[in-house]
């Protein structure tokens, strides 16, 4: 596989939930130089706290986040960039699709800043580049609900890639799906990893995940990272 | 005959723009009330919902003691602009808004609850603004709820009477609307021109709900 620019993640985050059963405390520190960094560990492990804190979704009570040298969060120096800010796509796990847009609404979403959304029918030149890519062009005109679920995934990357982000987050991409369509989008998202040169974040449960996209990998849980390596033994899905 | 004409397009101005009224109050405060975390946010919710339980004409006497040349809200806009509410076919729009805003405020509470908040959160990060994103995302996705609200809001502001007569009381071809002609009708022994009074309103209610029923959620699909 050719080489990408890697991304240069650093992380520092301390937060607290409570909740009214139970207080769960995040504390984790890492950096990565990787262009595909797997933080995998059970669910309740705090992956997901990590990844939305990264995307801006999550405000940490202190610590530093820094992606490519610059900073998105430092709460000594009073610094949050608002999610907005931060250039970063996210795959959420359920795909977070627009019901209301059809798919070429959903990719061009990104596109303008106004209050109105694009309309039905206008097909913009960057649109139709991602829905070629992602060979969506004969549902440009459908709606979430009456895609496959392979469908859904690839409107949702699309509609992350759009505005030309840093990093993909994703966040549990195969969690939901039955088998068959698990093996077949993480072979998709392989391909497109190695065709779009974009670096990726993944959180997942799955040590199908580790194996496959995990050249770096981090293991968390209960709120710490217990483990971090290299790549995870060997690759062998990516030598294609 | 004339006169129920004009009680018809009164008591149909009166409930537009009460409606209106209740569109943006209850549309704003339902949002409120589903997305922010607050103190004391019960009590809110319980005060925004008192004139759905209220008798009208108690609610018309609250608004009498406020918007009255001595009341608190009365005497000042009648000093600042020299406005009088009371007597007025605007101070019936104040009495219907009143009434019939917890309907729009319930709904609008409600279908904006429903919305995902994960759906804000991905506009977030394609770099929309928060206004944006209401416009974009939140009130298309919650549209036809409050709308169905205001639609019953519309039809419960057609048929207000307790409040509208405490705050702008009868005046013929001035504030005396449908519902209050009707009643005017039957005291005076106006069998005919009550009937005729209570058939037209009887169509426009029927012809509302039915409206309503249509924009219901659930009963088109979800495009």
């Amino acid at each position: 596989m050719s080489p990408m620019n890697p991304i240069k993640l650093a992380v520092e985050i301390r937060t607290t939930l409570k909740s009214e059963k139970r207080e769960f405390t995040l504390d984790v520190s890492f950096s990565s130089g990787s262009d595909s960094l797997v933080i995998y560990g059970p669910s309740g492990a705090g992956k997901s706290l990590t990844l939305q804190a990264i995307a801006g979704l999550l405000t940490p009570d202190s610590g530093s986040i820094q992606l490519n040298g610059k900073v998105l969060f430092d709460s000594s120096r009073r610094i949050n960039l608002a999610p907005q800010a931060r250039k970063t796509a996210f795959l959420f796990q359920n795909y977070a699709l627009f019901p209301h847009l059809n798919v070429q609404q959903n990719i061009g979403f990104g596109l303008r800043a106004g209050w109105f959304n694009p309309g039905k029918h206008l097909l913009e030149e960057h649109v139709a580049y991602w829905l070629q890519v992602f060979e969506l062009e004969a549902v440009a005109r459908q709606y979430p609900h009456q895609l496959s679920g392979g469908q859904q995934q690839r409107t949702a990357l699309a509609r992350a890639l759009v505005n030309d982000p840093q990093a993909l987050l994703l966040d549990e991409p195969f969690a939901a799906l039955d088998p068959d369509l698990r093996d077949k989008l993480r072979h998709e998202l392989i391909e497109l990893r190695s065709r779009l040169r974009i670096p990726l974040i993944m959180i997942t449960h799955d040590s199908e995940d580790v194996r496959l996209f995990g050249d770096e990998v981090l293991e968390i849980r209960d709120g710490r990272i217990q483990a971090s390596g290299g790549s995870s033994a060997t690759l062998p899905a990516q030598s294609e | 005959m004339g006169s129920t004409w004009t009680a018809l397009s009164l008591s149909l101005t009166v409930a537009l723009w009460a409606t209106g009224i209740c569109l943006i109050t209850g549309t704003g405060l339902g949002y409120l009330l589903a997305r922010w975390k607050f103190r004391g946010k019960d009590i809110v919710d319980a005060v925004l919902t008192l004139p759905m339980v209220m008798p009208p004409t108690v609610l018309g006497y609250y608004l009498l003691v406020l918007l009255g040349r001595k009341g608190p809200l009365g005497s000042w806009l009648q000093s600042q602009f020299g406005i009088n509410l009371i007597f007025t076919w605007q101070g019936a729009v104040i009495a219907s808004a009143v009434v019939a805003f917890p309907l729009v405020f319930k709904a609008a509470r409600a279908a904006f609850e429903v919305v995902d908040p994960q759906l804000e959160k991905a506009g977030r990060v394609l770099g929309i603004s928060e206004l944006a994103i209401f416009f974009r995302i939140t009130l298309p996705l919650a549209w036809r709820g409050i709308l169905s609200g205001a639609l019953l809001a519309f039809a419960r502001s057609m048929g207000e009477f307790g409040a509208t007569l405490m705050v702008a009381g009868s005046i013929p071809g001035k504030t005396q609307t449908l519902s209050i002609a009707v009643y005017e009708a039957v005291q005076a022994g106006q069998d005919d021109m009550a009937a005729t009074l209570v058939m037209i309103t009887s169509i426009t209610c029927i012809a509302v709900l039915l409206a309503a029923g249509r924009l219901a959620p659930g009963q088109v699909a979800s495009r």
